[in-house]
């Protein structure tokens, strides 16, 4: 195996996983966009001890963090189609399911998974804020609903936010999984492009460094946003 | 013009508030005295529904309200006619010392963003921290956070400010300042409600005092009658333990 590295296939493949970063990137917004609001209503369930919500929230956290990630992707690849099947026969309905863009069931699983560690990240977040603040909104005559959009969720964001940039990292990095259900993201593409002529390293060099850009890139937006969002708490004079 | 009746409050088995009657004109300053535990700052929070009472009755003006039974309106209509000054500040840590105190007039009562800028601000000055608008809490002392905090009730003007122990979290140098804001605001005239440990604040500025134990009101009178003249041995035991030797006569 005398063989050193394909240098033309190394840039080209790397263009090839390049190409699937806009679907790497769909999946993580969307997921976020979903797992933000409702991992804080669930955090906020948590906190101010709705009964029953704040039961389900724990139960429902635990199986996520319990459970890896390929897992939850074999189940819902396997169940939801079932399900949809069920129901379109119910309602007669004229679809194939199995005709379905598998990114469906990413948005699916990603946004199921995040919601979890978010709702998690939100209650330690939220605890950070001394109930002080809250009294002191009550007290110059602000409603609940405006005291934590004034006063709480803008420093609680702060705190939550080195988290959330982890959260979101993990996230981007999770999507790789995708390739289990097809997705034609990062991995997959670049896998693909590997097949033919078995250059698996040059490959996976090149899936490496398109995930290193692409996180790093996630946490240097995070942390100038942090550093923005923080300015309250800098001891300046 | 503000009355509270018959206040009553429990945490589990252990009764804090025994059935408390408190009555306040404009323009007073009423002190309340007592040692810890009495429930002084439990009445308070009462008053102002950051604990919800087991009975009682409160009276602003035209607005009466049960203090126990409150819908969500009557409590949001009673916190826009008080202000509440903290025993730890508790100033919004992500706005500026003047945002603090335009918070309340903007969110709060719906001012015009310009109005509450000028409010703010003659509050601010009024404290003696007109260099400091732009300053986050965490930039401020003690003493100038409190400031801080007495401006945001005073710009509500409200037709009463509650003082929780407002100089009990300060260093003692910084504990003067304070005082002389709040003596200040007594003089223009503020209605105040103030739980303290300042005996000296109490005897000069309080145009009532009240003294407090065991979560029942114990006597009530001018600074003259409960300091010099008070009836109850209870009052002259406690005052006995807290005021310095020139009233201590026992050797």
């Amino acid at each position: 195996m005398q063989q050193s590295l394909n240098i033309p296939f190394l840039i080209d493949t790397f263009f090839t996983a390049l190409s699937g970063v806009p679907i790497t990137l769909a999946v993580t917004a969307v997921a976020m966009l979903i797992a933000v609001p409702a991992g804080f209503l669930l955090a906020l369930s948590r906190v101010n001890e709705v009964p029953v919500l704040r039961e389900i929230t724990k139960v429902y956290v635990s199986f996520v963090r319990g459970t890896p990630i390929i897992v939850q992707i074999f189940i819902t690849y396997a169940s939801v189609p079932l399900i949809l099947t069920a129901l379109f026969e119910k309602y007669g309905i004229q679809a194939n399911v199995y005709e379905l863009n598998p990114i469906w069931y990413a948005f699916i699983v990603f946004s199921f998974s995040t919601t979890a560690i978010l709702s998690e990240v939100f209650r330690s977040a939220l605890s950070t804020v001394d109930r002080g603040q809250l009294e002191a909104a009550w007290s110059v005559g602000l409603t609940g609903f405006q005291s934590f959009r004034r006063i709480i969720i803008p420093q609680a964001l702060v705190s939550a936010l080195p988290n959330l940039a982890t959260a979101t990292v993990n996230l981007i990095k999770a999507t790789s999984l995708g390739y289990a259900l097809s997705l034609q993201e990062i991995t997959l593409k670049a896998k693909v492009a590997a097949n033919a002529g078995y250059n698996y390293i040059e490959a996976y060099i090149d899936i490496f460094l398109v995930y290193l850009i692409l996180c790093s890139v996630v946490e240097f937006a995070f942390k100038k946003y942090e550093q923005r969002a923080a300015r309250f708490r800098v001891q300046h004079v | 013009m503000l009355e509270f009746k018959g206040v009553r409050k429990s945490f589990g088995p252990l009764q804090i508030l025994k059935g408390v009657d408190v009555e306040i004109g404009k323009g007073d300053v009423v002190v309340i005295l007592g040692p810890s535990g009495s429930g002084k700052t439990t009445l308070l929070r009462c008053l102002n529904f950051l604990e919800r009472a087991d009975a009682g009755t409160a009276r602003l003006g035209s607005l009466e309200v049960d203090l126990n039974r409150a819908t969500k309106k009557e409590v949001h209509a009673v916190r826009q006619k008080t202000a509440f000054v903290f025993q730890n500040y508790n100033l919004f840590n992500n706005k500026t010392a003047l945002e603090n105190v335009m918070e309340g007039l903007i969110t709060g009562r719906k001012q015009p963003k310009e109005t509450a800028r000028k409010k703010a601000a003659a509050a601010l000055d009024k404290v003696g921290l007109s260099d400091k608008y732009d300053a986050y809490p965490v930039q401020l002392s003690g003493g100038q956070q409190q400031r801080v905090g007495i401006a945001r009730a005073l710009a509500l003007d409200p037709e009463v400010i509650l003082f929780d122990e407002p100089t009990s979290a300060l260093d003692p140098e910084l504990v003067g300042e304070v005082l002389g804001v709040m003596r200040q605001i007594a003089a223009d005239g503020t209605t105040m409600l103030v739980v303290t440990h300042e005996m000296q604040f109490a005897k000069d500025v309080a145009s009532q005092v009240v003294f407090m134990d065991d979560g029942v009101i114990v006597e009530a009178g001018t600074p003259g009658q409960i300091f010099d003249r008070p009836a109850e041995e209870r009052t002259k035991r406690f005052l006995r333990r807290v005021l310095p030797d020139e009233y201590n006569y026992s050797i």
